[in-house]
């Protein structure tokens, strides 16, 4: 017989399993975008999709798992996320990837909501609960970019699914039938000021971590695994810090002090002085303390003392991924446009070199033809490999020494605007991070 | 300061020391040079030869092109080399095709008074070159830039 310690676990793991697909599949979506020959737009719906579903499904599956015995809804829910996860790592083409991953979300709507409705019987008491679903809900978001540039490395994108499909159903262990759940008063109204600042919190999260893994990957030329290797500074820093904030004097100040952190590491990746990962690690620590706080408590305010627990998880849930989607829609429009603004400018920078270098004429036209032979074959967001263009004009008995000097400059040219074209969404993300201390602040009554 | 209070301002002055940190350094200055002025004449390079000196005379001409029309030269070099390129440079600064002509001609006119100042082409060849410039059609001598530009 599972103990109770292993049922508890059992959906730990549940229900940070599918709160890091949310965000799992960020570092794998460049492999994607080339296995599949799609475009940004279109590879983002694999991110979107679910996290859409998520946020619309989230409601009604925590009604469902109020009428219908949680143990129930949770089994079968994750026997659909399994199901889900297995087409998604077999799937041959986008648009079956995108339909999985939406079932996938409704699958996982199921399994957090009721397994809201299961914590408490485990751990004795709704509060335990509630922090205990929460925690794990923000470790697995914290933890999945990391997870899924390993398997990506390492394996392959199609991996990532593939293990999710058994760990769903080894999560089945912790799931106990209890009978259904007592029919208590109707569900009081949804605590608006947390879930608010949870909308915000969550749109900004998006940026974090799904700007710095564009970042790292597409514009610093990092690999999957060494970028997962940096953005994991965030859950060991949100699981370092989390002791520390717990010792704040209530939720209202441990959540505000959470988002002003979130902000502050945000606006240092917009400000980042230089194209390497080493200068991510701080605000990347920055942000992964004030989610640990932001996240916990106000979720936590979000279901306390309110009945029934699942049917407030599932508003905290639709808040959260609604946010999330709101801050892919923006952030990702915004960036697309500074991206192609910037693009121009390296651009224009790179011509100014080429003409102004000490090269012959004719090797300056060359370069500057083959320059833009390079461009036009890049793909939509990743920065060119501009190497073979120097190469071919050394062999071509180009000033070698003016050659090595020019490459040098341009590539800096092009790191800088690339990085340059995240600045204005990452700082955007710190303002929507600031603004959730708006509704924590007037819900001052009620946190 | 209440406790609440105080744990705001630590978090605050947490974020404004990384912000402040990053500032210092750069952070808002790391972005890709601006473009020099297309106005400002750069230095001829110290030998060429026939060739190279009426290629240098036509890059010359797209900068003081481009000094007219308040365009960086790349942009308007980029333009020139890419099929279609020069009429998106109209439509995206909203010139008329025959102001982009005379303006394309003036910049010729200037750059070759430039060479023969600089003592690169002698009276002879100034003569001859400002004929061409003033009575080839301006498409062909586009035709000839974008040839030498690859495009």
């Amino acid at each position: 017989m599972t103990s109770a310690r292993a049922r508890t676990l059992a959906l730990g793991l549940a229900v940070g399993l599918v709160l890091a697909d949310s965000s799992i599949v960020i570092l794998a979506l460049p492999e994607v975008l080339d296995r599949f020959g799609v475009g940004v737009d279109t590879v983002a719906w694999v991110l979107t999709a679910f996290n859409l579903v998520l946020a619309l499904a989230a409601l009604p599956a925590a009604y469902l798992a109020r009428r219908v015995e949680p143990a129930l809804v949770c089994g079968v829910s994750l026997v659909v996320f399994a199901a889900a996860s297995a087409v998604c790592a077999l799937a041959q083409s986008i648009d079956v990837l995108i339909a999985a991953r939406a079932i996938q979300a409704i699958g996982g709507a199921g399994a957090v909501c009721a397994a809201l409705e299961l914590l408490p019987s485990e751990l004795g008491s709704e509060r335990a609960a509630a922090s205990m679903w929460a925690a794990a809900g923000g470790l697995g978001a914290a933890a999945g970019p990391a997870l899924g540039g390993v398997l990506t490395q390492l394996i392959s994108w199609r991996a990532i699914f593939a293990v999710q499909a058994p760990l769903a159903l080894l999560a089945l262990a912790g799931v106990r039938r209890r009978g259904r759940a007592a029919a208590g008063p109707p569900a009081g109204r949804p605590h608006l000021a947390a879930n608010l600042a949870l909308g915000l919190v969550s749109a900004a999260l998006t940026a974090a971590l799904f700007l710095v893994v564009l970042m790292l990957i597409d514009a610093w030329g990092l690999s999957p695994f060494a970028a997962a290797l940096t953005v994991s500074v965030m859950p060991l820093s949100a699981v370092a810090a989390a002791p520390l904030m717990r010792r704040a004097p209530d939720p209202r100040t441990e959540a505000a002090a959470g988002a002003v952190l979130m902000a502050g590491g945000l606006a240092a990746l917009g400000l980042v002085p230089g194209a390497s990962a080493w200068w991510t690690v701080a605000p990347l620590a920055l942000i992964g303390a004030g989610l640990a706080a932001t996240l916990l408590a106000l979720t936590g305010v979000a279901l306390h003392g309110r009945d029934s627990q699942a049917i407030h998880g599932g508003w905290t849930i639709a808040a959260r991924h609604a946010g999330v989607v709101l801050g892919l829609l923006v952030l990702t429009a915004a960036f697309t446009a500074d991206l192609s603004h910037q693009q121009a400018a390296a651009e224009r920078t790179g011509a100014a070199l080429v003409l102004d270098s000490r090269l012959s004429l004719q090797h300056k036209l060359a370069l500057g033809q083959a320059l833009l032979q390079r461009l036009g074959q890049g793909s939509q967001n990743r920065l060119p490999n501009l190497a073979p263009a120097f190469a071919q004009q050394r062999r071509a008995g180009g000033d070698a020494g003016e050659l090595d000097r020019l490459q040098t400059a341009i590539e800096e040219q092009a790191r800088r605007a690339a990085t340059h074209a995240f600045s204005r969404s990452f700082l955007l993300a710190a303002a929507a991070a600031l603004l959730a201390v708006l509704p924590i602040a007037r819900g001052r009554t009620a946190l | 300061m209440s406790i609440p209070a105080r744990w705001l301002v630590s978090a605050a002055a947490a974020a404004m020391l990384l912000g402040c940190a990053y500032l210092a350094l750069g952070g808002l200055s790391y972005a890709p040079a601006a473009a020099p002025n297309p106005c400002t004449p750069r230095p001829w390079p110290r030998s060429l030869g026939t060739q190279g000196t009426l290629e240098q005379i036509g890059l010359d001409a797209i900068g003081a092109m481009a000094c007219r029309l308040h365009a960086p030269r790349e942009e308007l070099v980029l333009a020139i080399a890419q099929p279609g390129g020069l009429h998106r440079f109209a439509l995206a600064h909203h010139l008329s095709d025959r102001l982009l002509q005379n303006t394309a001609r003036a910049g010729l006119l200037e750059a070759i008074a430039r060479a023969d100042r600089a003592g690169r082409i002698n009276g002879l060849e100034a003569f001859l070159l400002r004929a061409a410039a003033e009575n080839v059609p301006i498409e062909r001598l586009v035709q000839l830039a974008r040839s030498a530009l690859g495009g």
